[in-house]
């Protein structure tokens, strides 16, 4: 009598049916890539009413402003991220008026430069997502149009260097830029789910 | 992982616009989805229509899948296996509201060929649609694709005491429906 495995791999739907047709596949693929197009493109109306909403907040914003002194201490006040968010260039090589600084969690020492390219506001949004082990878990990072804006500018005639990632002044990660770099990124720590819920939440 | 460090290749990823991440995500891992979903589904178009979904729910949270290749598979696996056991939940009230008006517990389907290979493949195979669709993951990944528990642990992101728990559980399962068909056969002849 034949074993259990080799029941199951002799009445295995995939050992007796054809694999997926081409052309099948093919359609999947553009259906799929059409949605997601779609999806990337706000409909025409919601795109003006976001227009007209900016534009009323901005000017309630100014007129209240102007008019209610008392209401200005709020429109200047500073306000603290739970974590501190920072993006530097970074080289390998020590260099004049940068800054040494060791990797968290490896030997490597990267040289970071002191202009901040983007920080905790030009973040959108920021969420745990999971990392290559199940115990370890990442940061995803949205970045504001703007914060997308500065992080293309700063890195498309930088391929090759470093951009290092900061939080609360430590450097987590110092990658290679590859080629410039837009609206998110995802900083892969080894972080506990704990920790990156704690960045996450102290990000924004 | 040619000579690149996970970070770099994470960040790599994150540079790509999304129709081409997404692109790549699917000409990447579309073949192995579809192999886990076919062993998941009853016939091949709704294998087909259970990869597209999971593919339609990475389009939606892109920036959550992981960049490096092992975590974006696993991320992907985890969503088609979670996807299932939802369709499974919604089928499941149905089959009890059909099974209570026949009055029939019993699978109404059965072989049309008489060969009796065929009846045992049909046999093992209901048994396999039988199990909840985690387990059935479980053990179609153990038993079909040949991963180790740890393996299957750290695809499903799950404990692997809990792997080998519903491992042994579905093996039991799947055998009990062995012993019942081998009695059915015997009582036939």
């Amino acid at each position: 009598m034949k074993n259990l495995n080799t029941l199951l791999q002799d009445a295995d739907p995939v050992r007796w049916e054809d694999a997926t047709p081409r052309e099948t596949l093919a359609r999947q693929r553009r259906a799929l890539l059409a949605e997601v197009r779609t999806a990337d493109r706000p409909p025409q109306k919601m795109v003006a009413r976001r227009y007209a909403l900016l534009a009323a907040a901005a000017l309630a914003a100014i007129v209240a402003a102007l008019l209610l002194p008392g209401l200005r201490p709020l429109f200047v006040a500073e306000v603290h991220a739970a974590v501190q968010f920072e993006v530097r260039l970074a080289d390998d090589q020590p260099l004049p008026d940068r800054q040494e600084a060791r990797v968290t969690g490896s030997d490597r020492t990267v040289f970071l430069s002191k202009d901040v390219v983007v920080t905790n506001g030009d973040i959108q949004r920021a969420e745990v997502v999971p990392g290559g082990d199940p115990s370890q878990f990442s940061v995803s990072v949205e970045f504001t149009p703007s914060g997308a804006q500065k992080m293309k500018t700063a890195t498309e005639k930088q391929i090759g260097r470093r951009m290092a990632i900061l939080l609360d002044g430590k450097v987590v990660m110092a990658p290679t830029i590859r080629s410039a770099i837009g609206s998110a990124a995802v900083i892969t720590g080894k972080f506990t789910r704990a920790e990156a819920e704690r960045i996450a939440a102290g990000l924004k | 992982m040619n000579g690149k460090t996970l970070e770099e290749t994470a960040w790599a990823a994150t540079t790509e616009n999304p129709s081409d991440r997404l692109a790549s995500l699917f000409d990447r891992h579309y073949t192995r989805l579809y192999r886990l979903a076919r062993r998941m589904c009853p016939n091949a178009d709704e294998a087909r229509d259970l990869v597209q979904e999971t593919f339609l729910k990475a389009a939606r949270r892109l920036p959550s899948v992981p960049a490096d290749t092992r975590g974006e598979e696993a991320w992907l696996v985890r969503v088609l296996v979670n996807t299932r056991r939802d369709q499974w939940r919604m089928q499941s009230v149905r089959r009890r509201h059909r099974e209570a008006e026949l009055g029939n517990g019993r699978p109404v389907a059965e072989p049309r060929d008489e060969e009796a290979a065929l009846i045992l493949r049909t046999s093992i195979w209901q048994a396999v649609e039988r199990l909840p669709p985690r387990r059935r993951a479980i053990v179609v990944l153990s038993e079909l694709e040949g991963l180790r528990d740890s393996e299957i642990a750290s695809l499903l992101g799950m404990h692997q005491v809990t792997v080998r728990w519903h491992l042994r559980m579905g093996r039991r399962d799947l055998n009990i429906a062995l012993r019942a068909h081998m009695g059915d056969s015997h009582e036939k002849s």
